[in-house]
């Protein structure tokens, strides 16, 4: 199985405190990590430090040199003044690589009953669906042919169980498909294959 | 390239002519300060003719710090910039795009209202034109430096007081000599010599601004 990313002895203190120290993990193709602790145990941050954007005291992080990573971080990543199509339309800018296309467009957003929002401006959408537009906008964004390390942090607030579903059906398939999941969740999860568990906190 | 860096442009394009009321607030700014200063002063044209230049740059210099808030602040707050962090293109496209539609939204409407602006303080053609030069020549490295500022302040809740502190002495080179450029072809001296100076200013700005703008992004996205 490929290892997608090994990180190793990883150390991240801010201000103060210890987030986590000297923690390991390894990732290959097909697995699922989910990160558990309580709020403000630094599951934010070690999906932070993982995709890049924090950098660990200690520590360091090998990625596949071909997988890819999408991050899906607390905040909607969405522009509020353009519509649902415009922010859809926009993530184009952001990856060469991805599957991008009209069709797709049409088939993500009626797969999170989405179709008829397309063009609504996104500050009228109530927090679910702006939270379904973030995740329509995650998945046009997949790499057509590598590897992908998805970092999605609380992928299933504020969705419906309709849409829950649809999440895990979509990281299913991505699995089953060669990508490698970690992400947190207060909520329960279910997938196909066994996720393996990762506590924060309790090495603090 | 797929879609271009003119996907860039719409994109800041559309979010500026959307918001409306934020893209209308400097330029009404500069209006007001303008129009109301020959009231306060008094109407003798030789002292408004010797004020002119001061007074009209000082309010593009405030007026482009009222924006300057603005530019980053959104994206940073919802998470996008994160994402253009972590994007294959990277921030500069996206700080380019940002430098360019500001440039036509908040500068050429100003360099347009100036014979209209003349009008209070009785100034010449030439005088008009000469300070349009010198706005469209000063102003982008100010909007540069604006949004320096604004990286730099990103995660500070309130950080207009901080970016005014750090921003305006960066101001004052652009602004003295601009001023003077105006101020010594009223004179019968050549201008010249200031336009370059001007100029030079913004090249530098450009090749060397963009690199600390990005640095600066990176570090507040660590902070968030």
């Amino acid at each position: 199985m490929t290892r997608l990313l090994h990180a190793e002895q990883l150390t991240l203190i801010r201000g103060q405190r210890v987030l986590f120290r000297q923690l390991s993990l390894t990732l290959h193709a097909g697995q699922a990590i989910q990160l558990n602790g309580e709020n403000g145990a630094g599951k934010t941050s070690l999906c932070q430090l993982l995709a890049g954007l924090l950098h660990a005291n200690q520590g360091c992080i090998q990625w596949h040199p071909t997988a890819r990573l999408r991050y899906l971080g607390h905040q909607t990543t969405i522009q509020p003044m353009l519509t649902v199509a415009e922010n859809l339309h926009f993530n184009n800018i952001l990856f060469d690589d991805n599957t991008d296309s009209l069709a797709a467009h049409k088939q993500e957003l009626s797969a999170l009953n989405l179709a008829r929002f397309s063009d609504y401006p996104c500050s009228k959408l109530s927090a679910g669906q702006q939270r379904r537009v973030m995740l329509a906008r995650l998945w046009l964004s997949e790499p057509a042919h590598y590897p992908t390390i998805w970092l999605l942090d609380e992928p299933l607030t504020a969705l419906d169980k309709a849409s829950v579903a649809v999440v895990q059906q979509r990281l299913d398939a991505l699995l089953a498909a060669g990508d490698a999941v970690i992400f947190t969740s207060h909520q329960a999860l279910t997938l196909n294959c066994p996720i393996s568990q990762l506590s924060l906190g309790a090495r603090a | 390239m797929k879609s271009g860096c003119l996907v860039y442009v719409k994109r800041e394009w559309l979010l500026a002519v959307r918001d409306g009321a934020t893209l209308a607030q400097p330029l009404l700014f500069l209006l007001l300060l303008v129009v109301l200063f020959p009231l306060a002063v008094g109407s003798d044209p030789k002292m408004l003719n010797a004020i002119a230049a001061g007074v009209i740059w000082l309010a593009v210099m405030l007026a482009l710090l009222l924006a300057s808030d603005k530019s980053l602040k959104s994206d940073y707050a919802n998470g996008s910039l994160a994402q253009f962090v972590l994007s294959q293109r990277g921030l500069w496209p996206l700080i380019m795009a940002k430098c360019l539609v500001q440039w036509v939204v908040l500068i050429v409407p100003m360099v347009l209202a100036l014979p209209l602006l003349a009008l209070f303080y009785q100034l010449s053609t030439m005088h008009v034109m000469l300070m349009a030069a010198t706005v469209l020549l000063g102003a982008p490295t100010l909007l540069l430096l604006s949004m320096l500022g604004a990286a730099l302040t990103l995660p500070v809740s309130r950080g207009g007081l901080l970016l005014l502190l750090m921003i305006l002495p960066m101001y004052v080179p652009v602004l003295i000599f601009a001023v003077w450029a105006v101020n010594a072809a009223a004179q019968g001296f050549s201008a010249a010599g200031q336009l370059a100076i001007l100029a030079a200013l913004l090249l530098l700005s450009v090749v060397s601004l963009p690199f600390a703008i990005v640095a600066a992004i990176k570090l507040a996205l660590t902070q968030q």
